[in-house]
């Protein structure tokens, strides 16, 4: 018998194939629960790609990994090497009707460790953690418990964050930086870094004693207290700078906007040129121990002492 | 009355005949060992060498250093500056890179080409940053690229503000320094999409 196939049935056949091969990607998602004891103290570091993560402190000396992950995860990998621990979410080469990379994951950590979590898109969230924590996204939304400073950043995924730092202590220092995402901060940080492009940063704070925030054409609103001596510092190219101290503060004030204006509820009237825009205004307020910089290119300046 | 002098002793071996001298020889020692040390004044000296060429090593990171700080100092002080919104082309040579710095300058500026090269040096290697941060953005989502470009946009929009600013206003420290904190951003712009964590390697969209 002579069976002949035809041009177009064989890449019907071939499609078909291709398809099977593609099996995977029509997959339900599974789910995992990985245990590993780990060191009290050590590190963890977590990278993902797309979905959530909640990262969660716990007493155990143990690191748990729970939840369920899409067709395409090939495996997540859960290695502990001394004070060092991983959890890796490796990925199956890209099928041809795509699937699913996502993960769906709650780790649980010894409290005290310190968190480095590096994801793509996913979402992250942590919280119960005495440790230090260093969480980066791309596109993922950030929402943190800081207990002891850190640095969180991302590309433009917004960030949520409540520290909880003690005044003064050198772990208390957070960097906080994005490009687009929008930046929410409240509680107690001894030091403050904070930087945009186009987001913009809402940040109720303590008593602090630095501070040096920057956007380019975010709005940044920040009320908070500056102890003795402390240093403070708004720049912004045409964001608008709202700044609320809770009680005046003992500085040597500059404040100054190039183009827009200043409105402030103490200290003297900020001088403006008799021609064209601008407005300055310097003054020391106490013993002047302290600095605030405030300025701007073009945005409005909101200067005040009571929240 | 002097007396004659002594006959030299060498010219015993001068006279002496060839069989004498040749025994002599063969009794010298093979070897001789110098009077004293020499290696420690050898090798102070080759250290000497080193030490040389480690400064001058240094010397040149320092020049290197001082030459990307005197390009940023230079786009501060520039009285007729143009705003270069496109550094693409300042990757292709240096020739391109030189001659848009120089396009609107003055020809009697004695060191405009030495400020030509320092700046073509530093656009060069913002290129090679911009290019390397290429490469990174086109493994992100779609959407972040988007706008990732929006975000550089305003950046460098910014920047031209400023430098407009201080066209009218060079010596103002305000302007100065958001001109210099501009370039930092994007700089960090930069960094921050480059050391975005792809750990799987993925493609966008996935």
């Amino acid at each position: 018998m002579n069976t002949k196939i035809d041009g177009p049935l064989l890449a019907l056949h071939l499609a078909l194939a291709a398809l099977l091969a593609a099996g995977p990607a029509f997959g339900d998602s599974r789910s995992i629960d990985l245990h590993q004891s780990a060191d009290p103290r050590g590190q963890v570091e977590i990278d993902g790609v797309a979905g959530r993560v909640e990262v969660v402190g716990w007493e155990r000396a143990e690191i748990a990994v729970s939840g369920t992950v899409g067709d395409r995860v090939d495996r997540v990998d859960l290695r502990v090497d001394g004070d060092h621990a991983t959890v890796h979410v490796v990925l199956r080469p890209r099928a041809i009707m795509g699937g699913d990379g996502s993960v769906d994951l709650v780790v649980h950590v010894p409290k005290m460790s310190l968190v480095r979590a590096s994801l793509v898109s996913a979402d992250l969230e942590t919280h119960d953690l005495q440790g230090e924590q260093r969480l980066r996204t791309v596109s993922g939304a950030i929402k943190a418990q800081l207990a002891r400073g850190g640095s969180v950043n991302s590309v433009s995924g917004d960030l949520k964050l409540s520290a909880s730092g003690a005044q003064g202590s050198r772990d208390s220092t957070l960097d906080v930086e994005t490009i687009s995402g929008e930046v929410q901060l409240e509680g107690m940080v001894s030091e403050l870094h904070v930087q945009t492009v186009s987001g913009d940063a809402r940040l109720k704070l303590g008593l602090m004693s630095a501070a040096h925030l920057k956007t380019i054409s975010g709005s940044l609103k920040f009320s908070g207290s500056l102890g003795p001596g402390g240093h403070f510092e708004a720049e912004s190219v045409s964001g608008d700078l709202t700044i609320d101290f809770a009680s005046t503060p003992a500085a040597d004030f500059d404040v100054e906007s190039h183009t827009g204006e200043i409105d402030n509820c103490f200290g003297p009237a900020p001088q403006t040129p008799r021609y064209g825009p601008g407005s300055h205004l310097v003054f020391r307020d106490g013993d002047g121990s302290g600095h605030v910089r405030i300025s701007t290119l073009s945005a409005s300046i909101h200067l005040c002492n009571h929240l | 009355m002097r007396d004659k002098p002594e006959t030299p002793r060498s010219s015993e071996t001068e006279t002496a005949p060839s069989g004498a001298l040749e025994r002599r020889l063969a009794r010298l020692p093979r070897e001789l060992a110098p009077a004293r040390d020499l290696w420690p004044e050898i090798e102070a000296r080759l250290d000497g060498r080193r030490t040389r060429w480690r400064i001058g090593l240094g010397l040149a990171a320092g020049i290197a250093a001082v030459a990307i700080l005197g390009v940023i100092g230079l786009q501060l002080s520039q009285r007729a500056p143009r705003e270069v919104t496109t550094l693409a082309h300042a990757s292709t040579s240096t020739n391109t890179a030189e001659h848009a710095i120089t396009d609107g300058r003055t020809n009697t500026d004695p060191y405009a080409a030495t400020r030509a090269a320092r700046e073509a040096a530093y656009l060069r290697t913002q290129a090679a940053v911009e290019q390397s941060y290429e490469q990174e953005l086109a493994h992100l989502p779609k959407a972040t690229q988007v706008r990732l470009r929006q975000d550089l946009a305003i950046i460098r929009n910014a920047r031209a503000d400023i430098r407009r600013a201080l066209d009218a206003a060079p010596e103002n420290p305000l302007l100065q320094q958001l001109f210099a904190d501009t370039w930092q951003q994007e700089m960090d712009f930069y960094s921050s999409i480059a050391s975005t964590n792809n750990p799987a390697g993925v493609r966008w969209p996935m």
